[in-house]
């Protein structure tokens, strides 16, 4: 019995993905603006900012890990994050990030033009 | 299960570049893999469907290594092989110097002994064909040792590192080409008054530089026909 409804579940997930896909396209496309905005608060590691993104959406929008790698490496690269190991005694290491003050001021410059276009594209489709 | 993932993501990182920092996105990779892993077990998912969920969401890695390939300051990592071969080829190296001083050595010893005792034959000739004689084990040496070298490996999938490495390859022939006609002249001079003095037929001997100038070519036909 229990079976089957994970089986459902597993349906109802695929469903949703495929309602997504114009959506997610737009979204892969703002994958360092969302990694930084989850920065903001805390530092935090790859799945933990994966699980907040699923939660804050509903369990609608997950990032592949392909996609949060190289965004890592693109926002180390430029400058907005830093990154240490973490020294767990149970598991594999983990590997934070931490924003940037550089990073803080590219993530709000992002916000402001993400607002602006936001609103031009609002009022092009009516 | 664990392990089951760690050497999934091993296996996909085999075609990886060893740098310090696919090493480092490995680890990272493994960390986040195993705790979804755990995640969904909690959540009650069974460990095949987790599995399967875990190795679907890490996706293509495929542009990962594209991008760990671009040229970063992090330093390549050798492989234990490689380390091994520099020490081998030092040595031989090492070794082929001695036992060219050593020859060189033999060479003046019989000189002197030429010099202070008399006998009916030549003592000093001998001494030259034996000193040529040993020269061939160190010159074999350095020969090898100039294979041994690993080929340049390219850093990027570009036409520049391609034509590197191509380089490379054909400076090896090179090399073994050089090496080849160093040996065949030595000998031809060796041969030479060799000859010469033992019959004295000085008038006739010089072809064997002919011969050795023959020989070159048949060489250099032989390398032409082998690429």
């Amino acid at each position: 019995m229990i079976y089957y409804i994970y089986k459902l579940k597993k349906v109802l997930i695929e469903w949703q993905v495929i309602q997504m896909s114009i959506t997610s396209d737009i979204l892969r496309g703002h994958t360092e603006a969302i990694i930084l905005a989850s920065l903001l608060e805390h530092d935090s590691y790859g799945y933990q900012i994966n699980k907040e993104i699923m939660q804050k959406t509903n369990n609608s929008y997950e990032l592949k890990e392909a996609t949060l790698y190289s965004a890592f490496r693109r926002l180390e690269q430029a400058g907005y994050i830093t990154t240490y190991w973490g020294d767990e005694n149970v598991g594999a290491r983990r590997r934070y990030y931490s924003i940037t003050a550089k990073g803080r001021a590219a993530y709000t410059t992002y916000k402001k033009e993400w607002g602006e276009a936001k609103d031009m594209i609002d009022k092009l489709l009516i | 299960m664990d392990t089951k993932i760690r050497e999934y993501i091993n296996e996909m990182f085999v075609d990886a570049p060893k740098t310090k920092k696919a090493l480092e996105m490995k680890e990272e990779m493994i960390a986040n893999a195993e705790e979804k892993f755990n995640d969904m077990i909690t959540e009650g998912y069974q460990e095949e469907d987790a599995f399967a969920v875990v190795i679907h969401s890490i996706g293509n890695v495929e542009e990962l290594f594209q991008e760990l390939k671009k040229r970063d300051g992090s330093m390549r990592l050798y492989s234990e092989e490689e380390l091994s071969l520099q020490q081998k080829k030092a040595r031989y190296t090492a070794i082929a110097v001695g036992l060219y001083i050593f020859a060189g050595a033999v060479f003046f010893t019989f000189q002197i002994v030429a010099e202070s005792l008399n006998y009916a034959f030549d003592i000093g000739m001998i001494g030259f064909v034996i000193t040529a004689l040993i020269c061939i084990v160190p010159t074999v040496m350095l020969v090898y040792v100039s294979q041994l070298a690993p080929k340049y490996r390219k850093n990027e999938d570009t036409m520049v590192e391609e034509y590197k490495e191509w380089k490379s390859g054909n400076n090896r022939y090179k090399e073994i080409r050089r090496a080849v006609s160093c040996i065949i002249w030595t000998l031809a001079i060796m041969l030479y008054f060799l000859v010469s003095f033992t019959t004295m037929a000085w008038y006739i001997t010089w072809v064997i530089f002919l011969i050795a100038a023959c020989a070159e070519s048949i060489v250099q036909l032989v390398f032409s026909m082998k690429r």
